[in-house]
Protein backbone atom coordinates (compact mmCIF):
# COMPACT_ATOMS: atom_id res chain seq x y z
CA UNK A 1 0.00 0.00 0.00
CA UNK A 2 3.11 2.17 0.78
CA UNK A 3 4.35 1.72 -2.87
CA UNK A 4 1.04 2.47 -4.39
CA UNK A 5 0.30 5.70 -2.10
CA UNK A 6 4.03 6.49 -3.91
CA UNK A 7 2.74 6.49 -7.23
CA UNK A 8 -0.29 8.35 -6.82
CA UNK A 9 1.79 11.06 -5.32
CA UNK A 10 4.25 11.11 -8.11
CA UNK A 11 0.77 11.63 -10.16
CA UNK A 12 -0.84 14.35 -8.49
CA UNK A 13 -3.30 12.73 -5.96
CA UNK A 14 -2.18 13.60 -2.33
CA UNK A 15 -2.15 10.60 0.19
CA UNK A 16 -2.40 10.02 3.85
CA UNK A 17 -1.41 6.37 5.68
CA UNK A 18 -3.31 5.81 8.67
CA UNK A 19 -1.21 2.46 9.88
CA UNK A 20 0.63 0.69 12.72
CA UNK A 21 3.61 -0.93 11.08
CA UNK A 22 5.32 1.99 11.53
CA UNK A 23 9.23 0.66 10.27
CA UNK A 24 7.75 -0.85 7.20
CA UNK A 25 6.15 2.15 5.89
CA UNK A 26 8.75 4.31 7.23
CA UNK A 27 11.26 2.15 5.25
CA UNK A 28 9.47 2.80 1.70
CA UNK A 29 9.03 6.14 2.09
CA UNK A 30 5.37 8.04 2.31
CA UNK A 31 4.12 11.35 2.20
CA UNK A 32 2.37 11.46 4.81
CA UNK A 33 1.94 8.89 7.57
CA UNK A 34 -0.53 8.84 10.73
CA UNK A 35 0.99 5.96 13.16
CA UNK A 36 -1.55 4.38 15.23
CA UNK A 37 0.40 1.93 17.54
CA UNK A 38 -1.98 -0.83 17.90
CA UNK A 39 -2.10 -4.27 17.04
CA UNK A 40 -2.25 -4.61 13.17
CA UNK A 41 -5.73 -4.84 12.38
CA UNK A 42 -7.53 -2.17 14.09
CA UNK A 43 -5.04 1.14 12.59
CA UNK A 44 -8.03 3.23 12.75
CA UNK A 45 -8.84 2.60 16.86
CA UNK A 46 -10.15 -0.02 18.89
CA UNK A 47 -13.35 -1.78 17.84
CA UNK A 48 -16.72 0.61 18.75
CA UNK A 49 -14.50 3.00 20.18
CA UNK A 50 -16.28 6.16 18.23
CA UNK A 51 -14.56 8.86 19.88
CA UNK A 52 -10.42 7.61 19.61
CA UNK A 53 -11.59 6.61 15.55
CA UNK A 54 -12.94 9.98 15.07
CA UNK A 55 -10.67 11.50 16.37
CA UNK A 56 -7.56 9.49 14.33
CA UNK A 57 -9.59 9.85 11.24
CA UNK A 58 -9.48 13.44 11.47
CA UNK A 59 -5.86 14.10 12.27
CA UNK A 60 -5.05 11.85 9.67
CA UNK A 61 -7.29 14.12 7.22
CA UNK A 62 -5.37 17.19 9.01
CA UNK A 63 -2.02 16.32 7.67
CA UNK A 64 -3.06 16.91 3.97
CA UNK A 65 -3.35 20.14 5.02
CA UNK A 66 -1.23 21.06 7.12
CA UNK A 67 1.82 18.92 6.23
CA UNK A 68 4.12 20.45 3.83
CA UNK A 69 7.35 18.51 3.36
CA UNK A 70 7.20 14.39 2.27
CA UNK A 71 7.69 11.55 5.14
CA UNK A 72 5.96 12.95 7.23
CA UNK A 73 4.90 10.86 10.26
CA UNK A 74 2.39 12.38 12.89
CA UNK A 75 2.46 9.67 16.19
CA UNK A 76 -1.66 9.49 17.41
CA UNK A 77 -2.03 9.57 21.17
CA UNK A 78 -4.03 7.17 21.66
CA UNK A 79 -3.05 3.52 23.53
CA UNK A 80 -4.37 0.30 22.62
CA UNK A 81 -5.25 -1.05 26.09
CA UNK A 82 -2.61 -0.52 29.91
CA UNK A 83 -1.34 -3.93 29.78
CA UNK A 84 0.22 -3.71 26.42
CA UNK A 85 1.51 -7.52 26.02
CA UNK A 86 0.12 -7.98 22.60
CA UNK A 87 3.87 -6.07 21.77
CA UNK A 88 5.32 -9.20 22.59
CA UNK A 89 2.86 -11.69 21.85
CA UNK A 90 2.74 -10.99 17.91
CA UNK A 91 4.54 -13.76 16.45
CA UNK A 92 5.88 -15.20 19.42
CA UNK A 93 8.51 -17.67 19.11
CA UNK A 94 8.65 -20.05 22.26
CA UNK A 95 10.97 -22.75 22.62
CA UNK A 96 8.05 -25.10 22.29
CA UNK A 97 6.81 -23.90 19.41
CA UNK A 98 9.60 -24.75 17.37
CA UNK A 99 8.15 -27.71 15.63
CA UNK A 100 5.03 -26.51 15.53
CA UNK A 101 6.24 -23.41 13.08
CA UNK A 102 8.40 -25.85 11.13
CA UNK A 103 5.19 -28.07 10.20
CA UNK A 104 3.26 -24.73 9.40
CA UNK A 105 5.89 -23.65 7.11
CA UNK A 106 5.99 -27.04 5.36
CA UNK A 107 2.10 -26.52 5.25
CA UNK A 108 2.45 -23.06 3.64
CA UNK A 109 5.35 -24.33 1.06
CA UNK A 110 2.73 -27.69 0.36
CA UNK A 111 -0.24 -25.68 -0.36
CA UNK A 112 1.58 -22.35 -2.21
CA UNK A 113 2.99 -25.36 -4.64
CA UNK A 114 -0.17 -26.60 -5.21
CA UNK A 115 -1.39 -23.32 -6.19
CA UNK A 116 1.20 -22.41 -8.24
CA UNK A 117 0.03 -25.64 -10.11
CA UNK A 118 -3.62 -25.70 -9.98
CA UNK B 1 7.15 6.01 29.98
CA UNK B 2 7.83 5.93 26.06
CA UNK B 3 7.71 2.70 24.41
CA UNK B 4 9.55 1.60 21.05
CA UNK B 5 7.31 0.53 18.33
CA UNK B 6 7.09 -3.25 17.34
CA UNK B 7 9.91 -3.88 14.85
CA UNK B 8 7.79 -5.98 12.73
CA UNK B 9 10.44 -6.32 9.83
CA UNK B 10 12.21 -8.20 12.26
CA UNK B 11 9.46 -9.79 14.17
CA UNK B 12 8.38 -11.27 10.54
CA UNK B 13 11.75 -12.32 9.39
CA UNK B 14 12.00 -13.91 12.57
CA UNK B 15 8.80 -16.22 12.29
CA UNK B 16 9.17 -17.34 8.62
CA UNK B 17 13.40 -18.14 9.06
CA UNK B 18 11.82 -20.07 11.96
CA UNK B 19 9.27 -21.88 9.66
CA UNK B 20 11.92 -22.91 7.42
CA UNK B 21 11.99 -19.83 5.00
CA UNK B 22 15.48 -19.25 4.18
CA UNK B 23 15.42 -16.03 1.86
CA UNK B 24 14.15 -13.37 4.18
CA UNK B 25 11.40 -10.82 2.23
CA UNK B 26 12.98 -7.56 1.86
CA UNK B 27 10.42 -4.79 1.92
CA UNK B 28 11.15 -1.81 -0.24
CA UNK B 29 13.01 0.77 0.88
CA UNK B 30 13.35 4.18 -0.34
CA UNK B 31 15.67 7.74 1.26
CA UNK B 32 13.04 9.95 -0.62
CA UNK B 33 9.01 10.29 -1.08
CA UNK B 34 7.04 11.89 -3.78
CA UNK B 35 5.32 14.50 -2.72
CA UNK B 36 1.88 16.14 -3.78
CA UNK B 37 0.27 19.24 -2.08
CA UNK B 38 -3.38 18.83 -1.78
CA UNK B 39 -3.49 22.40 -3.60
CA UNK B 40 -7.15 23.39 -2.28
CA UNK B 41 -8.96 23.30 1.17
CA UNK B 42 -10.31 20.10 2.52
CA UNK B 43 -13.10 21.18 2.94
CA UNK B 44 -13.02 21.21 -1.22
CA UNK B 45 -11.66 18.30 -1.42
CA UNK B 46 -13.13 14.76 -2.65
CA UNK B 47 -11.30 12.23 -0.34
CA UNK B 48 -11.64 8.57 -1.30
CA UNK B 49 -10.55 5.49 1.13
CA UNK B 50 -8.45 2.27 0.53
CA UNK B 51 -8.66 -0.52 2.55
CA UNK B 52 -5.56 -4.14 2.36
CA UNK B 53 -9.03 -6.38 3.45
CA UNK B 54 -11.05 -7.84 0.42
CA UNK B 55 -14.83 -7.67 -0.22
CA UNK B 56 -14.85 -11.83 -0.44
CA UNK B 57 -13.20 -14.14 2.03
CA UNK B 58 -10.49 -14.36 0.28
CA UNK B 59 -7.88 -17.67 0.94
CA UNK B 60 -4.57 -17.59 1.31
CA UNK B 61 -3.18 -18.09 -2.16
CA UNK B 62 -6.14 -16.74 -4.13
CA UNK B 63 -4.73 -14.35 -6.88
CA UNK B 64 -5.21 -11.08 -5.91
CA UNK B 65 -6.37 -7.97 -7.47
CA UNK B 66 -7.61 -3.99 -6.79
CA UNK B 67 -11.35 -3.86 -6.77
CA UNK B 68 -13.36 -0.94 -6.57
CA UNK B 69 -17.20 -0.85 -4.96
CA UNK B 70 -20.06 1.22 -4.24
CA UNK B 71 -19.89 2.57 -1.18
CA UNK B 72 -23.99 1.28 -1.24
CA UNK B 73 -23.24 -1.87 -1.94
CA UNK B 74 -20.42 -2.82 0.39
CA UNK B 75 -21.07 -5.63 2.45
CA UNK B 76 -21.53 -5.65 6.82
CA UNK B 77 -18.20 -6.82 6.95
CA UNK B 78 -14.82 -7.76 5.24
CA UNK B 79 -12.41 -9.99 5.21
CA UNK B 80 -8.68 -10.49 5.36
CA UNK B 81 -8.19 -14.17 6.54
CA UNK B 82 -5.31 -14.30 3.97
CA UNK B 83 -3.71 -11.24 5.57
CA UNK B 84 -1.24 -11.38 8.65
CA UNK B 85 -2.59 -9.30 11.28
CA UNK B 86 -2.88 -9.38 15.09
CA UNK B 87 -5.68 -12.10 15.40
CA UNK B 88 -4.99 -12.86 19.22
CA UNK B 89 -4.91 -9.06 20.26
CA UNK B 90 -8.13 -7.87 17.90
CA UNK B 91 -11.06 -8.57 15.56
CA UNK B 92 -12.48 -7.30 12.27
CA UNK B 93 -15.86 -7.10 13.76
CA UNK B 94 -15.85 -3.15 13.86
CA UNK B 95 -15.72 -1.71 10.40
CA UNK B 96 -14.87 1.49 12.02
CA UNK B 97 -11.89 0.31 13.46
CA UNK B 98 -10.00 -0.59 10.06
CA UNK B 99 -12.42 0.91 7.18
CA UNK B 100 -14.37 4.21 8.65
CA UNK B 101 -16.10 4.58 5.68
CA UNK B 102 -19.47 5.85 7.41
CA UNK B 103 -17.25 8.10 9.63
CA UNK B 104 -15.74 9.92 6.45
CA UNK B 105 -18.97 10.19 4.90
CA UNK B 106 -20.23 11.60 8.58
CA UNK B 107 -16.99 14.13 7.95
CA UNK B 108 -18.43 15.21 4.56
CA UNK B 109 -22.11 15.72 5.74
CA UNK B 110 -20.57 18.21 8.22
CA UNK B 111 -18.08 19.97 6.04
CA UNK B 112 -14.70 18.71 7.14
CA UNK B 113 -13.83 17.37 4.08
CA UNK B 114 -15.91 18.66 0.64
CA UNK B 115 -17.06 15.09 -0.26
CA UNK B 116 -16.22 11.46 0.34
CA UNK B 117 -15.67 9.30 -2.83
CA UNK B 118 -18.83 7.05 -4.03
CA UNK B 119 -16.57 4.10 -4.05
CA UNK B 120 -13.83 2.34 -2.01
CA UNK B 121 -11.26 0.93 -3.15
CA UNK B 122 -9.69 -2.96 -1.72
CA UNK B 123 -5.95 -2.97 -2.17
CA UNK B 124 -4.78 -6.29 -1.32
CA UNK B 125 -1.19 -6.72 -0.05
CA UNK B 126 1.11 -7.46 -2.48
CA UNK B 127 4.10 -10.38 -2.08
CA UNK B 128 5.46 -8.57 -5.55
CA UNK B 129 6.67 -5.12 -5.05
CA UNK B 130 6.59 -4.80 -9.11
CA UNK B 131 2.82 -5.90 -9.51
CA UNK B 132 2.26 -3.24 -6.43
CA UNK B 133 3.75 -0.57 -8.61
CA UNK B 134 3.30 -1.56 -12.49
CA UNK B 135 -0.45 -3.45 -12.33
CA UNK B 136 -2.25 -2.33 -8.68
CA UNK B 137 -1.04 1.53 -8.61
CA UNK B 138 -2.19 1.80 -12.47
CA UNK B 139 -5.68 0.68 -11.35
CA UNK B 140 -5.73 2.49 -8.51
CA UNK B 141 -4.13 5.64 -10.45
CA UNK B 142 -7.42 5.11 -13.09
CA UNK B 143 -10.09 4.90 -10.21
CA UNK B 144 -8.69 7.73 -8.75
CA UNK B 145 -9.31 10.15 -11.86
CA UNK B 146 -12.76 8.38 -12.73
CA UNK B 147 -13.78 9.22 -9.47
CA UNK B 148 -12.08 13.00 -9.52
CA UNK B 149 -10.41 12.33 -6.14
CA UNK B 150 -8.39 14.46 -4.73
CA UNK B 151 -6.86 12.89 -1.90
CA UNK B 152 -7.05 9.33 -1.15
CA UNK B 153 -6.65 7.59 2.89
CA UNK B 154 -5.17 4.69 2.69
CA UNK B 155 -5.56 2.37 5.74
CA UNK B 156 -3.48 -0.88 5.34
CA UNK B 157 -4.52 -4.10 8.31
Amino acid sequence: MSLISRVLEQEGISTVIIGSARDIVELCGVARFLFTDFPLGNPIGTPFNREMQEANLKMGLSMLENVDASRTTWVSPFKWDEKQDWRRRYMEIRDEDHGMLLAKGEQRKKQRRASLQG
Amino acid sequence: MSVSPVSYIERTRNYYAAQGFETPYRWASNQSAPFSPLGKSLENSIVGLASTAATYPRKMFDARHVEALSNDKLPDRLYADDLEWDRNATHLDDLGSFFPFKLLGELAQAGTIGKSANRSYFLPTEYSQRKSVEVDAQTVLRLCAEDQLDALLLVPL
